[in-house]
């Protein structure tokens, strides 16, 4: 219950008002994930996706986790990026044009500059400021590069043990979204502490021995299929699930762990208020 | 009052065909006249015609909006005003240059465009082969241009963008010979998706290198 005053005019606020819930929100654990680490919303807020301002603002809009698109640049590090290619839907116009591992860092920070200004930040920073300024609890890192996955195990492994340090509840999966992403992780030498998320076909994600699977919202609820995947100790979510009603349809009958949507509050809105 | 106005109507609407068509164009008869097929080759000068992005980061920057344009076409002229065919070339969209942390980096920006035009002389049958309207046109085309980009920093990276995009050029042609014109064209081109656009005039050769 909370307590105030308010008024609409100018003067104090005089005339006392009290908040009641009527029903408590659902307290089942859900993961909502925020798509590109705020996907539509971040539209809406004059900071581009996938950038540290943006995951700083995740938790304020509903999501409790982020996905974000790691590439590598020509020198292969790590940064966050969206698209197959550098285009004027994420990017201020500069004339360039080709993809992420075209440039080396270096010239990705002097010379492109994202929608709203912002430099693309690398996978360090990015999970440096997760650990270290957010409260969120889950972050998907999708596998979009080509090439060798140590370097982002690294810093999964370096940054899962950073959040452990500091008492955070915090889970850092590699997600595979195809076959070479899938190889890379086949490739890599020790898989220990390495946790993935699967997001193909369920048989793969039990051969892989994947904690997490997650299927593409438009297979459907797929409800024998996440009950045995979650009876055999893996968390199921869907992706990238924006449309409203098939929203409130997943979060309430399906059963998942989570929803990764472009609109992160319609989740929140729809799990929390779930009876 | 009504029936007058209905022949008024009547007449507006046949007169220009009335001023258009001619016997020779009868097409009732099943003959037609000479098809050709017109190769242009032009070249001229252009100007970007939107704002360059340069990066905050780069300093003592300077922008050159200025560039070159050239184009080779080829336009099926039919027995009747509207002809077809396509277009390419290349046309420089602008470069700019600058410092960064202290060293020369630059970027140059340039399209090929590939392209379906269609062109159509502002009168057919009216005036004389001396006419001023017979030897303007007007010219359209829709297709795709390839945006070709290079970065010049430290390394030299060139990329490509394939855009979807328009043009639209305006001409006068003078005859030279049976096969042989001279025109200038004004032309604007825009590629839609990298939001390009560009002004050229071009000084062309038109030569008529097939007739059945």
């Amino acid at each position: 219950m909370l307590r105030g005053t308010f008024d609409t005019g100018p003067a104090t606020a005089a005339q006392p008002i009290t908040l009641t819930y009527l029903r408590p929100l659902n307290p089942k654990p859900f993961e909502v994930i925020a798509h590109r680490g705020g996907g539509r919303t971040s539209d809406l807020l004059g900071v581009s996706e996938n950038t540290l301002a943006i995951l700083r603002r995740a938790a304020r809009f509903g999501a409790t986790g982020v996905e974000i698109d790691v590439r590598y640049t020509k020198d292969s590090v790590p940064v966050l990026y969206h698209d197959n290619r550098l285009n004027q839907r994420l990017i201020q116009k500069n004339g360039l044009s080709g993809g992420i591992s075209d440039y080396t860092y270096d010239q990705l920070q002097t010379s492109f500059r994202l929608l709203y200004g912002e430099q693309i930040p690398t996978l360090e920073q990015a999970l440096l400021t997760i650990v270290d300024r957010t409260n969120l609890s889950f972050v998907w890192l999708d596998a979009k590069f080509t090439g060798s996955m140590n370097q982002v195990q690294v810093l999964q492994q370096t940054y899962n043990e950073r959040a452990r340090q500091r008492g955070r509840k915090l889970q850092i999966v590699i997600g595979l979204p195809g076959t070479d992403a899938v190889d890379a992780y086949r490739a890599l030498p020790n898989k220990a502490n390495t946790p993935i998320l699967c997001e193909l076909d369920p048989a793969l994600a039990r051969e892989l021995n994947a904690p997490f699977w997650a299927p593409r919202w438009t297979l459907g609820p797929q409800y024998d299929e996440v009950n045995a995947m979650q009876a055999e100790g893996r968390r199921v979510f869907v992706w990238t699930l924006d449309d409203l009603p098939f929203l409130e349809q997943f979060s309430n009958r399906a059963n998942l762990n989570g929803i990764l949507s472009n609109y992160a509050p319609a989740v929140a809105y729809y799990h929390y208020t779930a009876q | 009052m009504k029936t007058i106005l209905l022949w008024l109507g009547l007449l507006l609407l046949l007169s220009p065909c009335r001023a258009q068509f001619s016997p020779a164009t009868d097409t009732t008869g099943g003959k037609r006249c000479t098809y050709h097929v017109v190769l242009t080759v032009g070249g001229g000068t252009s100007l970007y015609g939107t704002a360059i992005g340069i990066p905050p980061a780069w300093q003592k920057t300077a922008g050159n909006y200025a560039g070159t344009s050239f184009t080779v076409r080829a336009l099926w002229h039919p027995d009747h005003r509207f002809r077809t065919g396509i277009e390419t070339g290349l046309t420089t969209f602008y470069s700019y240059k600058g410092t960064v942390d202290g060293e020369a980096a630059s970027v140059t920006v340039s399209a090929i465009p590939i392209l379906l035009v269609y062109q159509m002389p502002l009168a057919w049958h009216t005036g004389t082969e001396r006419s001023f309207f017979r030897r303007m046109a007007i010219t359209v085309g829709t297709g795709a241009y390839l945006i070709r980009s290079q970065l010049v920093q430290k390394s030299t990276v060139n990329s490509q963008e394939i855009s979807a995009g328009w043009l639209a050029a305006t001409s006068y042609t003078q005859p030279l010979s049976k096969s042989l014109r001279l025109a200038v064209e004004a032309r604007w081109l825009n590629a839609t998706a990298t939001r390009e656009s560009d002004y050229a005039i071009q000084a062309q050769v038109l030569w008529r290198v097939l007739s059945w």
